[in-house]
């Protein structure tokens, strides 16, 4: 039975005080978010603006109604209580969060570990979570570093360089449950017809969506722009929109873009796009062996649901 | 507050003070008077009551300058903005100040001793007298927020003889002009005191072997570079940027500085010689972490390096910065690597209050602190 069966007792209070924690995050004058927005200015050297972004980008997936999508999707798998051991990136710093609810969507208890460079987002989620629901919250420790953490766990899932993953799995027993997310790379492919002129303000504020938060180095910004039209000469608004622009890269044929992708595979992450419905399903077709975990509209490429397979890995699968 | 700032003054004055319990004292105010400061310690659950030692004062990251109004008073009435120079990110550090004595004060204490060498307590160099000073940066009138032409400024007033001159001008450094004032020095055998960003080094230096020029100064010349290896994709090493500076000045080892500092400090810290080793003044502590961990990491093991600086007054008194060090182990260091010929590594009781660190150069992995991969690398 799933784990995650509304039906099974306690589920359904479970999804509701998440709901209402990222409500507490989607509310501007929560003084809880006022304040770690300005922590979070000093832990991540982004901008309040950047800040925000990065919270509501990852809220706004994590709603009563999102999270309801979310768990009636999946196959039933017994809920149990494993400890998992969460070792948090730095400056992208809502990048553990959906790893996190998985967590405690599957009945475990969620130990996190914070990067010593970003040491505020965990202790404030946390903070959130206890001012909803102090039982759940018992469910959540931010842990210093230990490494007897590694043997009294049941699961790692850890975040960083894949020197610093494959440095964690070495020191983890033989037969640990370990996720691993390296650092990844996304890209953009601007179609011709998205480039008319009656479309440019909505393409350039859909480009900006994706390209603003986490300065250009989240695992789902879009570092590349492949554009199909290369006399299109808005480029400059974007850049006076951003702290740094993604690099423009022309393209007449198809193969060309797709030449140049084969060498990110395997660190491709997410292909955004702008353009038809019909080139969207094309994008799907030819990438679906490039072991791509999301091909999305441009625009939406920093909002993934929690059903995002996140670096191919199945969550689910690995902590039920 | 009145107190603290009397006694921090007189520590940059005099080199005389009590760092453990000024230090506290001064998070304190800092905590109390600094919003986002105050913020990134609550979100950690830090507060002075909770704090006991100069060690746990918490650290800002360096970026935070970038981001953050890291200051004590409405920066409004900031008398000085020193800003860091273009980055990749496209915004430059910010770090206000309100009182520029603070600043001033541990620049000329700190110039005195390691470069100047008129301590009348630790004489690292000789004494220098008033020779010119001949500036590779550009003035402060035409780089106000640069903290560098800030402080030459403060040392060509105090040190500078006739002769002072700064020979970056409109972005572009003079080299006919610095070729002739050279010539000078050499004919006349007035010793002179070259200052400037290694890499502006390094070019003129590049320019004098094309023009196959290099000059014999007087012996007591003397040169002060800084900013070091870290922001030039050229690799050298500090033996052969000290060679260089041998072969086209004649100016010998023992007579070059190397000058560590950033626009988020206030104080400055000083290696001699070929070596990597540097110190700071007495009001200044540098701890080598562990990124992963957060701790102090063992001698002899890099970590990032944490510098806590008493002059940081109005903004934040502990900074991480992006930078790799190390604390020397106990045994001795390899030639070119630590051992400064002037600099004593082992002071009274053990630990010496201005005990220094191994500078590594800057941490590889500070620019990709997300979870991105560059495609740089991919697209070359």
């Amino acid at each position: 039975m799933l784990a995650i069966s509304r039906s099974v007792s306690g589920v359904d209070d479970l999804v509701q005080s998440l709901g209402t924690v990222s409500e507490l995050w989607l509310n501007p004058q929560h003084p809880l978010r006022t304040e770690t927005v300005q922590a979070l200015q000093v832990s991540t050297g982004f901008s309040q603006r950047q800040v925000e972004i990065g919270i509501a980008n990852c809220f706004e997936e994590l709603t009563k109604p999102r999270i309801i999508a979310y768990v009636d999707s999946l196959d039933q798998v017994q809920r149990s209580n494993l400890r998992v051991l969460h070792i948090l990136p730095s400056n992208v710093f809502t990048a553990w969060v959906h790893g996190a609810i998985i967590t405690l969507l599957l009945g475990h208890r969620c130990l996190l570990k914070p990067s010593s460079r970003e040491p505020v987002f965990a202790r404030a989620w946390r903070k959130s979570i206890e001012e909803i629901d102090s039982s759940l919250a018992k469910s959540v420790e931010v842990v210093d570093w230990d490494e007897r953490l590694l043997h009294d766990c049941q699961a790692v899932v850890a975040y960083g360089s894949d020197e610093t993953l494959v440095k964690i799995r070495s020191k983890l027993p033989s037969g640990m449950r370990f996720a691993g997310y390296g650092h990844k790379l996304s890209v953009a492919v601007i179609f011709q017809e998205a480039l008319e002129a009656s479309r440019s303000e909505e393409l350039l504020d859909t480009v900006r969506r994706d390209a603003e938060p986490f300065r250009l180095r989240g695992c789902l910004s879009p570092q590349v722009l492949y554009i199909q039209n290369p006399q299109w000469i808005r480029w400059p608004d974007l850049e006076a929109l951003v702290d740094i622009s993604p690099k423009i890269r022309p393209f007449k044929r198809w193969d060309e873009v797709r030449q140049e992708l084969s060498k990110f595979v395997p660190f491709l992450s997410c292909v955004g796009y702008a353009g038809s419905s019909e080139h969207g399903d094309f994008l799907k077709r030819e990438l679906r062996n490039h072991g791509i975990s999301r091909i999305c509209p441009v625009g939406e490429m920093q909002h993934p649901s929690l059903s995002w397979p996140n670096g191919g890995i199945d969550l689910v699968n690995l902590l039920h | 507050m009145e107190r603290i700032q009397y006694k921090i003054e007189s520590f940059l004055r005099t080199g005389d003070g009590e760092f453990e319990s000024l230090a506290l004292e001064l998070f304190h105010y800092q905590f109390n008077l600094n919003r986002s400061y105050r913020a990134y310690c609550e979100a950690q659950s830090i507060t002075p009551a909770s704090v006991e030692r100069w060690q746990d004062i918490p650290a800002v990251p360096i970026g935070a300058f970038k981001s953050a109004e890291l200051a004590t008073f409405p920066i409004g009435q900031a008398s000085a903005v020193f800003k860091s120079s273009a980055t990749t990110t496209g915004t430059p550090s910010r770090h206000y100040i309100k009182d520029l004595r603070y600043y001033e004060s541990s620049l000329k204490t700190g110039f005195q001793r390691f470069v100047a060498g008129a301590d009348p307590k630790k004489h690292y160099v000789a004494p220098l007298g008033q020779p010119p000073f001949l500036i590779l940066t550009p003035p402060p009138s035409e780089a106000p927020h640069s903290s560098l032409s800030w402080m030459m400024d403060v040392v060509k007033r105090t040190w500078g003889g006739p002769g002072s001159d700064y020979f970056i001008q409109h972005g572009r450094l003079d080299e006919p002009r610095l070729v002739r004032s050279l010539r000078r020095a050499e004919e006349s055998k007035q010793p002179v005191v070259l200052l400037g960003t290694t890499i502006t080094l390094l070019a003129f230096f590049d320019y004098c072997r094309t023009h196959t020029l290099s000059w014999q100064l007087s012996a007591s010349s003397r040169l002060m570079d800084t900013g070091g290896m870290k922001t030039q994709k050229r690799e050298i090493t500090r033996p052969e940027f000290v060679r260089q500076v041998g072969e086209t000045l004649g100016i010998p080892e023992d007579q070059c500085v190397n000058e560590y500092g950033m626009c988020e400090l206030s104080s400055q810290f000083y290696g001699h010689g070929a070596s990597c080793y540097l110190q700071g003044p007495p009001w200044t502590r540098t701890r080598v972490t562990d990124p992963l961990t957060g701790r102090e990491s063992p001698a002899g093991k890099p970590g990032l390096l944490r510098h806590f600086d008493l002059a940081n007054v109005d903004s934040v008194l502990a900074i991480q910065a992006e930078d790799l060090g190390l604390v020397p182990s106990p045994n001795p260091l390899p030639k070119g690597r630590g051992q400064g010929s002037a600099f004593s590594l082992q002071g009274e009781g053990g630990r010496s209050p201005d005990e220094g660190f191994i500078l590594l150069g800057r941490d590889p992995s500070a620019e990709v602190k997300g979870c991105s991969l560059s495609a740089e690398a991919f697209l070359a």
